[in-house]
């Protein structure tokens, strides 16, 4: 009895043994770079070593498989070997698997090492999962702007006058394209999609970040990025979409410094439609300066005259009266004279 | 010589009596015009309480007097005079309110200087020269805001002299008021900062 319960823990310690690198490998997914025309796969386990690897179909008999030499993803040192789907590989499948490919958009993995031992058996490549390298590459630069142009405008305040200067995204791409936008504010506390996608885009426009990262972190990071962009694109047909006027997206006349808008652009020509999305941060300057009158003292070279002139009449009037009563008397004493 | 004296009577008589006339229809123009302006304060500072028409409204019907824009409002308790301020310098124009001379809008930093007849009877700015330092002065703007300034200099000036319209603080709200005296040989000149609370 002892030894039964022996040979069967050692067999079951032969089992577990062998298929170790095959549930090794199945936890660790591989990510897909789409790259022009090329799927470059890269598998965590087996980037750092040659192998060969093959693509079948869902039941696929590994008698049959044919395989290929990894490659390598660059030329650059360090550069990680991957399998990869091109046209030549496609030409080189068996019919079946090509077949399969081209209907469903995906295909099964098996890898073996340089010893030929299976480290990756029938993983699901599914190439609708790709990370589009163009599209993230071309984010921001699908359709083109200058945003380095500003508004000036002035306001005056208490008699303060000021020169705000407010950002602008200003349309440079194809004037008789129609354009329309959604400005989006990101939350200036706590975090939502925007602010994420925000931050994310961030992280991938900074090389010396990047590079510090390896290859499956870079990509985990696209992934990212690119799913939650794809979820945050508004549609074509969305009813947000509001008309851009002389090619200009003008800063909001409430934003403030620092604050951060997501503006997603769409630009019809003919059937073609195109969106992309600029991350603005908003950038507004105040120059006080106090105001002055343009007129110089020059021109006012005399103060106004605010004597009352109707005392100058009143005088007059007065001295009038004077005269008559003086008159009257002259008058009257004459004739009292004249009567004697 | 009876019939010399009987000419110069009459018309010295005719002369009293257009003389008489003028200062006559001066004066009923000046007590008119006293309550055409009191009429006008009353309606800016009904502007925010008469809900029936809206303020802009209220604004666009009440911004004119005899033609001329109104910017606001001019109070000096201790002389008792409160009158209307007329965006515009001129002849006409002092004969119907205070008249600003220099600046830009009512209680803006700077200096804002108004004009105002020397009237005898006390109307205009006729009572200023019994101001001193330390009197206050109400200015209120179309939207009744109102800052209270202060008197901290007075004195006379030669008609061609300008220097007044300068701020002596360009930094503070400064009001100058401006009158004939001395006949009209003088200025009068009456400074005022506002009061920092």
């Amino acid at each position: 009895m002892k030894k039964s319960i022996k040979i069967t823990l050692m067999l079951i310690l032969l089992i577990a043994i062998m298929v170790m690198p095959t549930f090794i490998s199945a936890n660790t997914e591989s990510k897909i770079l789409k790259k022009s025309d090329k799927y470059l796969i890269y598998n965590e386990n087996v980037m750092n070593e040659e192998f060969t690897f093959a693509f079948g179909t869902e039941n696929q008999n590994k008698e049959s498989l044919i395989f290929f030499p990894s490659a390598k993803d660059s030329n650059e040192e360090g550069a990680k070997n991957v399998a990869y789907i091109d046209d030549e590989i496609k030409s080189k499948m068996d019919a079946k698997t090509k077949a399969y490919l081209e209907k469903n958009s995906e295909a099964f993995l098996f890898v073996k090492n340089a010893k030929g031992e299976y480290v990756i058996n029938a993983e699901k490549i599914e190439l609708k999962n790709a990370i589009d390298n163009e599209k993230i590459e071309s984010t921001t630069k699908r359709i083109k702007v200058d945003t380095t142009k500003t508004d000036v405008t002035t306001q005056t305040i208490e008699g303060i006058k000021t020169e705000v200067t407010k950002g602008k995204v200003v349309i440079t791409d194809n004037a008789k394209a129609k354009y329309s936008y959604i400005l989006i504010k990101l939350p200036t506390e706590g975090e939502n999609d925007y602010s994420k996608l925000m931050k994310l885009t961030t992280k991938i426009s900074n090389k010396e970040e990047l590079e510090k990262l390896d290859i499956i972190q870079r990509l985990e990071l696209m992934e990212q990025f690119l799913n939650l962009y794809n979820a945050k694109e508004p549609k074509a047909n969305d009813s947000s979409w509001l008309p851009v006027e002389n090619l200009e997206i003008l800063q909001p006349q409430d934003s403030k410094n620092g604050e951060k808008y997501i503006a997603f652009i769409k630009s019809i020509n003919g059937d073609e439609i195109i969106i992309d999305a600029q991350f603005l941060t908003c950038d507004q300057n105040y120059t006080p300066i106090y105001e002055k009158e343009t007129i110089t003292i020059k021109e006012t070279s005399k103060l106004p005259v605010t004597f009352d002139s109707l005392t100058t009449i009143i005088i007059v009037f007065a001295m009038i009266i004077v005269a008559i009563v003086i008159l009257l008397v002259v008058r009257k004493k004459a004739s009292k004279k004249e009567n004697k | 010589m009876k019939k010399i004296c009987d000419i110069i009577l009459i018309l010295l008589i005719i002369g009293a009596i257009i003389f008489g006339v003028i200062i006559g229809s001066e004066y009923i123009r000046r007590e008119k015009n006293e309550d055409k302006l009191s009429a006008v304060v009353a309606q800016i500072e009904s502007i925010n309480t008469d809900t029936s028409k809206s303020n802009e409204e209220n604004k666009q019907e009440l911004i004119k007097v005899d033609g001329y824009d109104v910017e606001g409002i001019i109070e000096i308790p201790k002389i008792n005079i409160k009158y209307p301020i007329v965006s515009k310098t001129s002849d006409e124009a002092m004969k119907v309110a205070i008249t600003k001379f220099w600046g830009t809008n009512i209680n803006d930093i700077g200096n804002y200087t108004m004009a105002g007849h020397n009237y005898k009877n006390g109307t205009m700015f006729g009572k200023t020269k019994y101001l001193e330092i330390g009197d206050k002065i109400k200015m209120t703007d179309l939207n009744l805001n109102t800052v209270e300034y202060e008197i901290f200099k007075i004195y006379t000036i030669d008609p061609d002299d300008v220097t007044c319209i300068e701020s002596v603080d360009p930094n503070t709200r400064e009001i100058t008021l401006i009158t004939c005296t001395n006949g009209h040989k003088n200025r009068l000149v009456t400074k005022a900062r506002e009061i920092i609370k």
